[in-house]
């Protein structure tokens, strides 16, 4: 279900120049004044984790981390990302591949049935693990509300990020004895 | 259609002024971008108003709290200021949309795109205050309770800029509920903010703002009165009064979303609803807050 493309004529559109660091790469180019950073990261860069849900900023499958800031791509205007720093889910693991305690327990917890969401559901669940603060299950849902799962695994996200938020608290006490 | 950074208010209110019908402003720009992708309005320049001074923040002066308008919802609703001197704003803004939306929305956004369905504005009104305007002919503020003036129409006028949100705090010993009716996806359909003052189980001074069913967000002081010196464990047996002033505070209309009397009965019943939450609050300054903290 998405929106219809955009009314404005593309042609008479004054360009803006953006520069920014997107999954630690600097990218420097030019946007609409009115484009998205969804249609940036997927149709201008090629990072295609991002997926494209409501175009309504309700779904949350477009969930991308804007400076530390979990932002729906489809609502932000690409242009203010201008001096910022974007993180998509190409950024969690690392170049061998190895994936994020956060993404090893969606694994482990069968947190995802076709995966449309899970990037998005990621997203959400990253910038929530580096608040900094242990969340209550409560706060879990409650950051989580919005980012939907079509297939209803919920449970298993759930789970997936309270484990995850164990194996995060876990570490840094384990630095903090050292 | 270009984009338009000023640095200066003077910059943003010239330009306002130079096209104050063509301009669109923005922070946050959720509603700004839908509205443009929709179609459903157009824009020779879009005026990004967060590089300009002093833009976002919050302070405390003597007798209020002062909010600039690119403070985002989110910041609003953890902030240790708010939380404690206007702890029914931090709960509304908790309240906003989700997660994402308060990480990007603005309170300024919220006020200046008019939409009656507001908790902030629910939250705003009870509590009182001033919305601050810059305009081509100098500053003004108007009271925040005649800021809104009906669905999508404010008091801003289109050359004029909102440079700040001025609420005045309620004050010790006051518990505050947030409360709405939503349906996901949705703008709420009812919201409420209510503060009480409680000596010995009497309402001994109560404030209220209501959002959604009126077609701006309205202060209720008609039900104020009417609770006012009342026990709160005994409102039931002014309920009829409540309910015939809350039709003259608010005045519904019917619209896609359901008659006037219909949502007469869904305020009603979520007056009611907040009574029974501040009811059941035993320590109003440990409030359980409902969004976490972000680092930085």
């Amino acid at each position: 279900m998405t929106q219809s493309r955009p009314a404005a004529s593309p042609e008479t559109d004054e360009l803006v120049p953006v520069t920014t660091t997107i999954n630690g790469r600097k990218w420097s180019g030019a946007v609409r004044p009115d484009g998205t950073l969804l249609d940036l990261l997927r149709d201008e860069i090629g990072l295609l984790g991002t997926k494209r849900g409501c175009e309504w900023m309700s779904c949350g499958a477009c969930t991308v981390i804007v400076d530390g800031r979990p932002v729906s791509s489809c609502g932000f205007f690409a242009s203010d990302v201008d001096g910022l720093s974007v993180r998509t889910v190409e950024s969690l693991a690392d170049e061998d591949g190895r994936l994020t305690p956060l993404q090893q327990a969606f694994v482990e917890n069968v947190a995802s049935q076709c995966g449309y969401c899970t990037s998005g559901q990621l997203m959400s669940a990253t910038a929530l693990l580096e608040s900094g603060t242990r969340p209550s299950r409560t706060e879990i849902q409650r950051w989580m509300q919005t980012n939907l799962c079509r297939c209803a695994s919920y449970a298993g996200i759930l789970a997936a990020i309270e484990t995850a938020v164990d194996v995060s608290f876990h570490e840094q006490n384990s630095e903090l004895n050292e | 259609m270009k984009l338009v950074r000023p640095l200066t208010f003077v910059d943003a209110v010239a330009q306002l002024h130079r096209d104050p019908e063509g301009t669109r402003v923005f922070s946050g720009g959720i509603e700004i971008g839908f509205a443009l992708r929709r179609g459903s309005i157009s824009a020779a320049v879009l005026l990004d108003v967060k590089r300009l001074p002093d833009i976002t923040g919050i302070a405390a002066t003597t007798g209020e709290v002062r909010i600039a308008p690119a403070t985002r919802h989110h910041t609003i609703s953890v902030d240790h200021t708010i939380r404690a001197q206007l702890p029914s704003l931090a709960l509304a803004c908790a309240s906003v949309g989700s997660t994402r939306i308060r990480m990007q929305g603005t309170l300024g956004g919220n006020f200046g795109h008019g939409h009656q369905h507001t908790d902030p504005g629910a939250a705003a009104v009870a509590l009182g205050g001033h919305v601050d305007l810059m305009g081509p002919n100098g500053a003004r503020s108007v009271p925040v309770d005649r800021f809104w003036l009906g669905p999508y129409t404010v008091a801003r006028r289109p050359d004029e800029l909102i440079t700040g949100i001025r609420l005045t705090p309620l004050g010790d010993g006051w518990t505050v509920v947030h409360d709405r009716v939503e349906q996901l996806h949705r703008p709420p359909d009812a919201v409420v903010s209510l503060g009480a003052r409680l000596e010995d189980g009497v309402v001994a001074d109560v404030r209220m703002g209501a959002g959604g069913v009126p077609m701006r967000p309205t202060r209720l002081t008609g039900v104020e009165d009417v609770i006012r010196g009342q026990r709160l464990a005994a409102l039931r047996g002014v309920w009829n009064d409540v309910e015939k002033e809350l039709a003259a505070d608010v005045a519904p209309e019917d619209d896609l979303l359901g008659s006037a009397e219909f949502k007469l009965a869904l305020l009603s019943g979520l007056v009611r609803r907040a009574f029974s939450r501040l009811a059941a609050v035993r320590d109003p300054a440990r409030h359980p807050w409902p969004d976490v903290e972000l680092l930085g």
